[in-house]
């Protein structure tokens, strides 16, 4: 059990919560359960075995696993990091130093507050994967270590001005910026989770921004297949079947009784039928939508503190996710139609943490949507707070080669001709008005999606847009550029062209990144040139 | 101070920034250098290794249907003849790819960054600032070291371009670059 925190306890090795082992089966078991039923039902029904031993054996290397990583799992602090021990076979030491800690994340659940507990991932700039994942912690112990990492920041950036002063200047300045209302003699701490004693709320989500929020963003129907996919695979389809079908059922004859009435009073009652079916659909699937949005983000809350930016969200499942400031590396700014018609962005953020889109972790959804929805009129102040240095009202794009159209209308026209090919089949003489209208859509979204292609240099930033209908904006710094590479293809040494991408720390493989297509080649040559020497002439922290 | 450990594990602790200097100025000449002509003949040589390994299963697989089953003798002759082709396609066309792949890779040491060219359809240049390289490496395969080459290998915390690696470099070259690229002592201070 964790002891005091306040005390330099180097020999005295904490262990983790005993509930661990519970919670550790759990989310091992939430992965596992879908293949052990499938598993199950299979040899259920090829006869083999019955389906409840299968899921009994299936159990048993799960249950020892949790047991096993409970009592080998180890961890301590010493002076200027963190050292994790595990493993029982093949012994794991891990040793995370707290400055190169990237993120500090806490999931606690409905369980998890039952019972008093906490769940924590660190991440350092290394590889997709959490560095350490602590299931799970008492709450004590997780304000220790928060502290603990807070001290050693601050220590490490002493260390780097007594050894180097101009270089360590910037990340010390960096620091202050953090933490505007800190007191470096007396750190604060928060005992709740909200963490809202300390620091300034940038962002607070009221239930009617969430409201829109889940009215805007189609999570609907991915909740509807999620639902969808876990009735078949338990079977629920046909128990549904034998309760509407059934002979004792009254279901299946009223519904069908109502549809050869609605099909008998002609087509154009069909018509409005089937249409009021759909719009029923689409308003559950938005209703759904919304409600989870407001389960999920319950309370949305981006507070700015001494550790950087935190997030804190959520009515069941309550996430609190650290960002430190200086570690972010790109920003992105997100606009849908939608969102544009109802004057709303969301902004997101990479950094060098490893939380990727793609990883399935409760904290994670939320790290690259910093701000999934805010006020177009706020952009500018919020993005400043992440954003130090920014201080641009307005951007001049610049445009990329005027033979760009020439290549992406080619493009699109191939596509709309091969989609209306089988329409030609089908249709015969009326394929050739959908051909046409598909053209002319062709031409038309070619020229919008080129028109929003842009790029810029400012305030030592390079900024990059993309898209028509889901508009993607991307602002990275010039000390935040990792690699420039400039690549063409045969078609792009054919017109005079070619591709420039800037690679930067933490840009998932989704990501929307500064990778400008389309550019003269000459205009291609001098920005790389520019990118690489302003990249060269600054150093990079993580 | 940790990160650079990589870094001064590989470069002389005594006196990493004078010995630097000089060396550097004379690798880092800003010019685009080709890689070394050794590397065609070094590539030629892993292009038959890679046909051997492709065409011998081939031909074992021939010669297993023909004894299990025996084929007229125009099927013998079209599959003996298919194998033939397939065989000397792939030969010569690796033989020719590794002279077309050293027309087009290159590289440029500046006194700031390095660019590596690369690419005979898909061309790229991958410009490295000094400034990013997190470590760097070279290593040396068997065939390699028979013809006097070396792979350079540069680090950044970069996602795309997390290694940049040049190949068909003298050795001494590539030690030279690497040494050039390590990062002057006491430059992260986090």
């Amino acid at each position: 059990m964790p002891s005091e925190p306040a005390t330099p306890s180097r020999v005295i090795e904490h262990r983790l919560h005993p509930l661990s082992i519970g919670f550790s089966l759990g989310s091992q078991l939430r992965r596992a359960i879908f293949p052990l039923i499938v598993g199950g039902a299979s040899a259920n029904f090829l006869g083999v075995v019955e389906m409840r031993s299968v899921l009994l054996i299936g159990l048993i290397p799960f249950v020892v696993g949790s047991v096993v990583r409970y009592l080998t799992f180890r961890y301590r602090y010493e002076e200027a990091e963190l050292v994790i021990r595990s493993g029982l076979l093949f012994r794991r030491e891990r040793h995370v130093p707290y400055a190169r800690i990237q993120n500090l994340d806490a999931v606690q659940g409905v369980f998890h507050r039952m019972l008093g507990v906490v769940e924590v991932k660190l991440q350092t700039g290394g590889g997709q994967e959490p560095e350490a994942t602590l299931t799970v912690l008492p709450l004590p112990a997780l304000e220790a270590l928060r502290q603990r990492v807070r001290e050693g920041k601050r220590e490490a950036v002493k260390e780097g001005i007594a050894e180097d002063g101009t270089a360590a200047e910037e990340a010390a300045t960096a620091i202050r910026a953090e933490s505007p209302t800190a007191m470096p003699a007396e750190p604060p701490v928060d005992p709740t989770l909200a963490g809202t004693a300390e620091g300034r709320t940038l962002l607070h989500l009221p239930a009617r921004e969430l409201l829109l929020h889940g009215l805007l963003q189609n999570r609907g129907m991915v909740l509807i297949a999620a639902a969808f996919g876990l009735a078949w695979e338990l079977g629920l389809f046909e128990r549904a079947s034998d309760w509407i079908a059934g002979e004792q059922s009254w279901i299946g004859p009223a519904v069908e009784g109502a549809a050869s009435d609605v099909v008998a009073a002609g087509i154009l009652v069909t018509v409005v039928a089937i249409t009021a079916l759909v719009v029923a659909f689409v308003i559950f699937a938005r209703m759904l939508s919304v409600a989870w949005t407001l389960v999920r983000l319950h309370d949305y809350r981006v507070v700015r503190s001494e550790e950087g930016l935190r997030a804190t969200f959520g009515m069941l499942t309550q996430v609190a996710a650290t960002i430190p400031l200086r570690r972010v590396q790109t920003v992105t700014i997100h606009e849908g139609p939608l969102q544009r018609w109802a004057g709303r962005v969301a902004v997101g953020v990479q950094t060098a943490g490893g939380s990727q889109a793609g990883q399935s972790g409760n904290a994670d959804p939320h790290r690259h949507r910093l701000a999934p929805i805010l006020r177009r009129d706020r952009l500018r102040e919020f993005l400043r707070e992440v954003i130090p240095e920014l201080d641009v009202p307005e951007v001049g794009w610049e445009p990329v080669s005027p033979l760009a159209f020439r290549r992406v209308v080619r493009g699109t026209c191939f596509l709309a001709t091969l989609a209306s090919v089988p329409l030609y089949f089908t249709l015969g003489a009326w394929g050739v008005a959908f051909h046409a209208a598909f053209l002319a859509w062709a031409v038309f979204y070619a020229r919008r999606y080129v028109e929003c292609l842009g790029w810029a240099l400012k305030d030592e930033m390079v900024w990059f847009r993309s898209g028509w209908l889901w508009r993607r904006t991307t602002i990275a710094r010039y000390t935040r550029i990792q690699v420039v590479a400039l690549r063409t293809t045969p078609i792009d040494r054919w017109r005079g062209m070619a591709r420039l991408l800037v690679d930067t720390a933490g840009a998932g493989a989704a990501a929307h990144k500064v990778d400008i297509p389309y550019l003269p080649l000459d205009t291609a040559r001098e920005l790389r040139t520019h990118l690489a020497a302003e990249a060269a002439r600054t150093a990079f922290r993580w | 101070m940790n990160e650079s450990t990589h870094n001064l594990e590989t470069a002389d602790p005594g006196d990493p920034t004078a010995s630097g200097d000089t060396a550097a100025d004379a690798i880092a000449d800003g010019v685009r250098h080709g890689l070394d002509p050794r590397s065609i003949p070094l590539q030629r040589v892993v292009g038959r290794i890679v046909t051997a390994c492709v065409s011998l299963p081939l031909a074992v697989g021939v010669a297993v249907v023909w004894a299990a089953a025996v084929p007229p003798p125009g099927v013998v002759a079209a599959i003996v003849s298919g194998w033939s082709v397939i065989t000397g396609v792939l030969g010569w066309w690796l033989h020719r790819w590794a002279a077309l792949h050293h027309r087009y890779a290159s590289y440029t040491v500046n006194a700031e960054d390095i660019e590596i060219r690369s690419g005979v359809v898909w061309r790229k240049a991958i410009c490295v600032p000094r400034s990013r390289v997190q470590h760097t490496d070279v290593s040396q395969g068997p065939l390699e070291r028979r013809y006097g080459l070396g792979t350079l290998g540069v680090y950044t915390a970069g996602t795309d371009y997390a290694k940049v690696s040049l190949d068909g470099l003298e050795h001494e070259t590539a030690l030279r670059i690497r040494d050039h690229l390590l990062p002057p002592a006491g430059a992260d201070a986090v």
